[in-house]
């Protein structure tokens, strides 16, 4: 039986394993028992890559006006950068659109995992997904060189129930509501991951701080000594000159001192040679 | 070889002295030992030294670069090598030759080491050079691509004019240039904040100089590489209605404002952009 899975990826991402059980209910009644395994195994996109399967059906003009700037830059045409741009704005937009016609939240964190998405498969095309049924988001392009780069991973084959790990029975959880518990603890490891790395920043930042207030601070301290060491230099110097000074009003003086005692006996010998014999 | 200049380890300098005074290269000696990857790309490093951290800030210019073997690049004001990291390790990007000019040695030897540990541009001749972009004796009409990365902001608009005139000497016909955000718009609302800081600040030397459109038109057009490369493009980039952060504090609710607007509608974008990018045709 082939099935038609354009249904499952455009649907709303709220019905999405509604519409995912029917199908694999669908394939089992017609005895593709293989293919409804396959198909309940599919994986739920994320909220970025649900809506770039949207713009690949609801944006066609849109996706092409991207796709053909991007093979203009990748041609060589920088300046088909500001078309790629402005393409990857208007999707941008439709996806709100799109996300609130579905209510589903377009917040700035999914728009962020969109853009990079869209300029993913701008700059590489669809790979091996098939297109409109992107799963996983895409890492940034620019790391085509890495040899660990993949586009996208490929549907996994089905693989056999890992053993039970404890002996009492697990309680029966309704398949969608193990799907939301999934997706609810996807994203609160998510959440974490972001409120770790925000965390980190704010250290490094904290960290880089400090580290510049301590050179600040030590260039500050380095200057005020350079600064004491001058005024330290400069009491020296007037202590200096001051001793030059009375050192100088010493000899003055003692010259001085000098020239009346020269005098005094210039008189005396005038008197001793006048005086009678 | 490079007429005039002397190797010194892995770097060549001008033969003659180097002005180790001058205030401008004092400023990038010490950021590149201060925290060169900070000084590049505003991304704390705390000493990190791997291929991410050093590459921490990816352009869209150099991450969706055309992969291609070029012949000589000549890259202004290189640092310790981010945009060749980017280029020769992430797009695959080959040349015959590389020549990165930096004005900060200690930049420079930097450089040297990463491109040692990670195999940048493995099987190009690579001269790096200690030295202002016009100072660098290149035979008239060999360079093939010259590159640079939020460089020409910093310095003054005469030595702009300068370098303009020597890559226009030294670009050969039909040759590409990519200058990405290196020119602050002077006409962005989201810079107007800086703008004024820097009129009442005290003066620095390295502090970010404004353009408009029509000023990098006629630098283009005077300088002659306008005439050289063909058609060109003005590009704004970094958009942003107000700065997030003004003197390193988080102004609130601005960075979610920026998001919004990034990228703006197509009439908007020079009064959005922060900053322009010159580019032509790489091929």
């Amino acid at each position: 039986m082939t099935v038609d899975l354009d249904a499952l990826y455009a649907a709303p991402l709220g019905e999405f394993v509604a519409v995912r059980k029917q199908l694999a209910a669908d394939a089992k009644a017609a005895g593709d028992r293989p293919g409804a395994a396959a198909i309940a195994k599919l994986a739920r996109p994320t909220p970025s890559a649900w809506a770039v399967n949207q713009l690949w059906r609801g944006a066609a003009n849109l996706w092409a006006l991207l796709e053909r700037a991007s093979r203009a830059v990748a041609s060589g045409d920088l300046s088909a950068m500001g078309d790629q741009r402005a393409a990857l704005a208007a999707l941008r937009a439709r996806a709100i659109e799109l996300s609130q016609a579905a209510a589903q939240p377009a917040s700035e964190a999914m728009l962020a995992r969109l853009d990079t998405n869209l300029r993913a498969l701008a700059a590489h095309g669809w790979g091996a997904v098939t297109p409109g049924q992107l799963v996983e988001d895409l890492p940034p392009p620019g790391f085509d060189a890495m040899p660990s780069f993949t586009l996208a991973a490929p549907m996994p084959p089905p693989v056999a129930p890992p053993p039970p790990l404890r002996v009492v029975p697990p309680v029966a959880v309704p398949e969608d509501r193990a799907d939301d518990a999934v997706a609810r603890a996807a994203a609160e490891a998510e959440a974490a991951a972001a409120a770790a790395e925000a965390a980190r920043q704010a250290e490094l930042a904290r960290v880089e701080r400090a580290r510049r207030a301590t050179v600040v601070a030590e260039r500050k301290a380095l200057a005020a000594i350079a600064h004491a060491r001058v005024v330290e230099l400069a009491a020296v110097a007037t202590l200096a000159r001051a001793e030059a000074d009375r050192a100088e009003l010493a000899v003055t003086d003692a010259r001085a001192r000098a020239e009346a005692a020269d005098r005094d006996l210039h008189v005396a010998l005038a008197a001793l040679a006048s005086a009678p014999p | 070889m490079l007429e005039g200049f002397v190797r010194r380890g892995d770097v060549f300098f001008p033969a003659g002295s180097v002005d180790s005074d001058d205030a401008y290269r004092a400023i990038w000696n010490q950021e590149a030992d201060d925290d060169a990857v900070y000084s590049a790309t505003g991304v704390v490093s705390q000493g990190r030294e791997d291929f991410a951290t050093l590459t921490a800030t990816r352009q869209r210019l150099w991450t969706e670069f055309p992969r291609r073997h070029l012949g000589t690049v000549l890259e202004i004001g290189c640092g310790y090598g981010r945009v060749p990291m980017i280029l020769s390790k992430d797009r695959g990007v080959t040349c015959d030759r590389y020549v990165g000019v930096d004005i900060a040695a200690a930049m420079l030897t930097r450089f040297a080491r990463y491109r040692r540990e990670f195999g940048v541009f493995a099987d190009a001749d690579v001269q790096l050079v200690c030295a202002s972009a016009e100072e660098v004796p290149l035979a008239a009409d060999s360079v093939d691509v010259a590159i640079s990365s939020g460089v020409f902001l910093h310095m003054g608009k005469q030595f702009v004019h300068r370098t303009f005139a020597h890559l226009a000497k030294v670009l050969r016909p039909g040759g590409s240039i990519v200058f990405d955000t290196s020119f602050p718009n002077a006409r962005s609302f989201g810079m107007l904040p800086v703008q004024l800081y820097g009129l009442f600040a005290p003066p620095k030397p390295n502090r970010v100089k404004h353009w408009s459109r029509r000023e990098l038109d006629a630098l283009m057009r005077d300088s002659g590489l306008a005439a050289k490369v063909g058609a060109f493009t003005i590009e704004p980039t970094v958009f942003k209605v107000l700065p997030a952060r003004f003197r390193k504090r988080e102004l609130p609710l601005v960075d979610r404002l920026n998001r919004r607007l990034d990228p703006p509608p197509r009439l908007l974008e020079d009064l959005v952009g922060t900053m322009y990018s010159i580019h032509s045709r790489v091929s």
